[in-house]
């Protein structure tokens, strides 16, 4: 909560109407004065509005510039909350000072909830009910006597209010509920325009961890390509400590090659550049295809299949669907020792248990379920503590095997990049889905998503549903 | 014959820094991890701990802290062995007490010959 005085020029100049000599009516003259100051005014705040760097400093701007081009008592700013699409309070002016309130506790109001359902500037006057419901923070010493919601919109879509009171006095002309629609506009494009550029710092941020993750990945295969390479070239050895190390080298180089060819997976993914093929896909032949994978190296009693009734046809990309189900079962194998079941399950609801998190884009740990289908694949493997279920889907993340525990993973180190997990949860999550994790240490894991019935519509680039792009 | 605890998830790498000592007369005991290296530190009183730092259930850093820590190891000298590459890295393997580090990729010339400098002379790389 931070205070903050409101400052917005204002002041009306009077000199324009003293010039009138030439015949022109006062009143057009009158008009055209207050026109050009509240060009002004609304280009000054516009101005504050778009210098606006952070989610608070853009609300005051907008709170400040409401209050002082309008005159009123109190102004406040709702935006839709993700949980359940109510507009919430984020930032209160009373008089001169500004509240901002966090996205966890910003309050309700039942006026806010009508004001959005009306799609359209609402006013209401005391008596009604509406004007009582607001936060205590509203009321002060005073209720207000009339309040005024506009629409805040990017397009078609509902960003939030911008909502004026006055305790006292007379209604809002069309001309002030068109000049707060006008400040909403502008609100609006900030708010969009602080969202992309957002987006575009946090995309930066996760390509320069996984440059920096990378290296450090790519250096260990090398030093094992360096090393063993420059001691076949120095010493004289037998040829049976010749092969060992040579077939080193080879698995070395091998890792590398996959490492490098899912790092490009997961850039692409991380940048935005994908494009899904979305086509009626039939769940159950994807999940046989997957079980088919393993069914070379004499591991496919293991791996069972059980779908529920009434699983839909879905719209997804099916290669990469089939990519996240192959990755969660490779985890699954990864981690459970020989021949213990392994089993994918599909259903027309959600599969998880009510307390399982949905991992939402970065930040957002707990987004709601998008409903529609789920799959599960559920092993009887290692399992992982409450601590690493958190970092499971980082890259590179590898969950080490549990102590004292020498059965479960018998190379002693899970084959793969580390990367699986993650390239499999941005892959769902493009898809407009959401992955979760259940695990006991010792019994087992489930990991598990839910797809909606319609995948979201992106735009042509790609960018508009890249993941955690929330202001 | 001087012992030297060689810790690593990477059973590649352990069997690399193997290789490369084999036949400077040392004797090469190896950890899988943190936990156990530092277990093994205790019992086995190296007289050169190899650290990688990236590793499962406690870094590398960590480990050379403790080392560091205990008065039995104190003096027992520490090489990080590291693939991370930032200054920052560097720092902290500092300021957790280690004698020295060598970068990944390294040669097995130059990884041969600093460990014997720091066996035979205590100088420390």
């Amino acid at each position: 909560m931070r205070g903050k005085a409101a400052a917005t020029p204002t002041s009306l100049s009077l000199e324009p109407l003293l010039l009138s000599r030439d015949g022109q009516p006062w009143q057009e003259r009158i008009e055209l004065v207050r026109l050009t100051a509240r060009s002004q005014a609304l280009y000054c705040s516009a101005v504050q509005i778009f210098a606006a760097t952070t989610p608070e400093s853009l609300y005051e701007a907008v709170l400040s510039a409401v209050s002082s081009l309008l005159r009123v008592d109190l102004a406040a700013l709702f935006l839709i909350r993700d949980k359940d699409g109510r507009p919430a309070c984020r930032a209160l002016c009373i008089g001169h000072s500004t509240v901002v309130f966090d996205a966890a506790e910003a309050p309700t109001t039942a006026f806010a909830d009508a004001a959005l359902a009306a799609t359209a500037p609402l006013t209401i006057e005391a008596p009604n009910p509406l004007l009582c419901d607001l936060p205590s923070s509203f009321n002060g010493a005073q209720a207000p006597a009339v309040l005024l919601a506009v629409p805040v919109r990017s397009g078609s879509e509902e960003l939030g209010l911008l909502v004026v009171g006055r305790r006292k006095g007379f209604s809002f002309s069309p001309d002030q509920v068109g000049l707060l629609q006008g400040l909403a506009d502008q609100t609006s494009l900030a708010l969009e325009k602080l969202r992309v550029v957002t987006a575009a710092a946090e995309q930066g941020r996760r390509a320069q961890e996984l440059v920096s993750i990378a290296s450090h990945e790519l250096r260990t295969p090398l030093t094992a390509l360096q090393g063993f390479s420059e001691l076949l070239l120095s010493r004289e050895v037998s040829e049976e400590v010749q092969k060992s190390w040579i077939s080193l080298i080879n698995q070395e180089s091998v890792r590398l090659g996959s490492l490098i060819g899912e790092l490009l997976d997961l850039t692409r993914l991380e940048s935005g550049r994908v494009e899904l093929n979305l086509e009626p896909v039939n769940l159950r032949d994807v999940a046989e295809h997957v079980v088919s994978l393993w069914r070379g190296e004499g591991r496919r009693s293991r791996l069972s299949i059980r779908f529920q009734a009434g699983v839909p046809c879905l719209r997804a990309d099916v290669c990469k669907l089939t990519r996240v189900l192959a990755n969660l079962v490779s985890n699954a194998v990864n981690y459970s020792p020989p021949g213990a079941p392994i089993r994918i399950e599909a259903a027309p609801r959600c599969l998880a248990r009510p307390s399982t998190l949905h991992l939402g884009p970065p930040g957002s740990e707990d987004a709601p379920c998008p409903a529609g289908t789920s799959i599960a694949i559920r092993d009887r493997g290692v399992g992982i503590s409450q601590e690493d279920q958190a970092r499971v889907f980082q890259p590179f993340y590898r969950a080490a095997p549990l102590e004292g525990d020498g059965s479960a993973c018998p190379a002693g180190k899970p084959s793969g990049a580390g990367l699986g997990l993650t390239i499999a949860r941005r892959l769902v999550e493009w898809h407009g889905g959401l992955m979760w994790v259940e695990s006991c240490p010792g019994k087992g894991s489930t990991f598990g998503f839910c797809l909606p019935l319609h995948p979201p519509r992106r735009s042509a680039s790609g960018t508009a549903l890249t993941p955690g792009a929330i202001v | 014959m001087k012992t030297v605890l060689v810790v690593d998830d990477e059973p590649t790498i352990r069997a690399l820094v193997n290789a490369i000592l084999d036949g400077s007369g040392v004797r090469t005991l190896e950890a899988a991890d943190g936990p156990e290296g530092l277990d093994m530190a205790r019992r086995y009183q190296p007289d050169l701990v190899l650290l990688d730092v990236v590793m499962p259930r406690m870094d590398g850093f960590a480990v050379c802290q403790r080392i560091k820590a205990e008065s039995s190891m104190a003096r027992t000298p520490v090489l990080l062995l590291t693939a991370l590459a930032q200054e920052s890295d560097h720092q902290r393997a500092r300021r957790a007490g280690a004698d020295g580090i060598v970068q990944k990729p390294f040669s097995p010339a130059v990884l041969r010959a600093t460990v014997e400098s720091i066996l035979n002379g205590g100088k420390k790389g």
